[in-house]
């Protein structure tokens, strides 16, 4: 019994690749011996073949409207970006605002050692990580990220702040040498050049970035 | 076809108004695919317009070969997908992908033949439709819905002819079981027990 019904099985697994004609001769040949003798898989054959021609007259539908491209879709990279645009431009301001913070307490806390040398390699460290590092690392990425409007705001926002507190707190220091003051001045020019330069290479390194990215595959 | 094939060169070189010819060529195939998989003309009409997108991405990678099946299997793609995030959020209940996906949607030239399937029975085979795995539906759907031949069904869902074949048959199978369960409007032929 076990055995009978096995080999009806065995047939019945066919039936779906004998309507399509899908059978190697040899099987197809046994399958009609089968079927000579078979009621059950006859009526089995015959059901499976009502199926099929119900669904083959299924009817296709129009298109509810055209599915065409108005316009070139955004790069890949796009919806990455616009996800993380927001707590990006956050770590812009900060990254902004702790440039200006250690700039300006370097520049108040060394006195008079503070000559030609040192603003230049400030600006060498403030310039080194956007434009050589961007296309590295992800982190590296990021921070090239924000737009430079947004990257001004923390620069326009604190710098008149910092401006009050420098004066007054070099008023408290007894230092009236021209040497100093002209240091001084030029250690300010120099992390304003800096500030200035690190938001003029933000948007090209990101445009330039975002170009890469663009031709990659999903 | 030659005219496909500058088609699709000129679409790897950005010409967006080339693969919109190409988009008007296979847009209601695409479609029918996905409303068949979703049974849901809105969630339908999302896949296929993801998927005509992301054929533009990529098509830069596309290299010669069936561009139908490329297409569509990108189509096929975007349904699972589709499924997937539905039934992860919970955003779309079941309920809803039962009932109101239920009658197929009205086609422009229909006979009243058509018109008579598409009502009740139509609203069957949908149903029992969903009730496939996805793998065995989607070989059904291509094969005798679509009218695809078992070589380019392969090529769409990326399987085997040995598998295609067998999620066919159990498919089938399974279909004619679900529609046994409403007698009253099928073709004499399935009244058989
Ligand atoms: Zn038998």
């Amino acid at each position: 019994m076990w055995l009978f019904k096995n080999r009806h099985g065995h047939w019945q697994q066919r039936l779906s690749a004998y309507l399509d004609a899908q059978l190697e001769p040899l099987e197809r040949r046994k399958l009609e011996q089968h079927l000579a003798s078979c009621t059950s898989c006859q009526e089995e054959l015959e059901s499976l073949r009502a199926t099929v021609a119900l669904l083959q007259r299924v009817p296709q539908v129009a298109v509810p409207r055209s599915f065409r491209l108005i316009e070139e879709p955004m790069p890949v990279g796009a919806p990455w970006t616009v996800r993380y645009m927001v707590p990006l431009r956050y770590a812009a301001a900060a990254a902004g605002l702790l440039f200006l913070v250690v700039a300006v307490g370097d520049l108040m806390t060394s006195d008079g050692g503070l000559t030609g040398p040192v603003p230049p390699s400030q600006e060498q460290d403030a310039v080194s990580p956007s434009p050589a590092a961007a296309p590295v690392t992800e982190a590296a990425s990021q921070e090239i990220e924000a737009p430079s409007a947004l990257s001004a705001v923390p620069e326009e926002e604190v710098l008149p702040e910092a401006a009050r507190v420098a004066p007054s707190k070099a008023a408290t220091e007894p230092e009236g040498d021209e040497r100093t003051l002209l240091s001084r001045t030029l250690g300010w020019l120099a992390a304003a050049l800096g500030v200035l330069f690190v938001a003029l290479a933000v948007p090209v390194s990101l445009q330039w970035w975002l170009k890469r990215r663009a031709p990659l595959e999903p | 076809m030659d005219d496909e094939h500058q088609l699709i060169d000129r679409s790897q070189h950005g010409d967006l108004a080339a693969f919109n010819k190409l988009v008007d060529r296979y847009q209601t195939q695409a479609y029918n695919l996905a409303l068949r998989m979703l049974g849901d003309e809105a969630l339908a009409a999302d896949a296929a317009q993801e998927s005509f997108i992301s054929a533009y991405r990529a098509i830069k990678g596309f290299r010669g070969g069936n561009f139908r099946s490329w297409i569509l299997r990108i189509t096929a793609n975007s349904t699972r997908d589709l499924l997937r995030a539905a039934k992860s959020r919970r955003a779309l209940s079941l309920e809803a992908l039962e009932t109101d996906s239920g009658a197929l949607p009205h086609s422009s030239e229909e006979s009243p033949e058509e018109q008579v399937l598409r009502s009740e029975l139509g609203s069957e085979i949908q149903r029992c439709l969903e009730a496939l795995h996805h793998d065995q539906r989607l070989a059904l759907v291509l094969i005798d819905i679509q009218g695809f031949s078992y070589e380019e069904a392969a090529r769409i869902t990326g399987a085997s002819l040995g598998t295609v074949k067998s999620r066919l048959s159990r498919a089938r199978h399974q279909m004619r079981d679900g529609l046994r369960a409403v007698p009253e409007l099928l073709p004499d032929k399935f009244r058989l027990e």
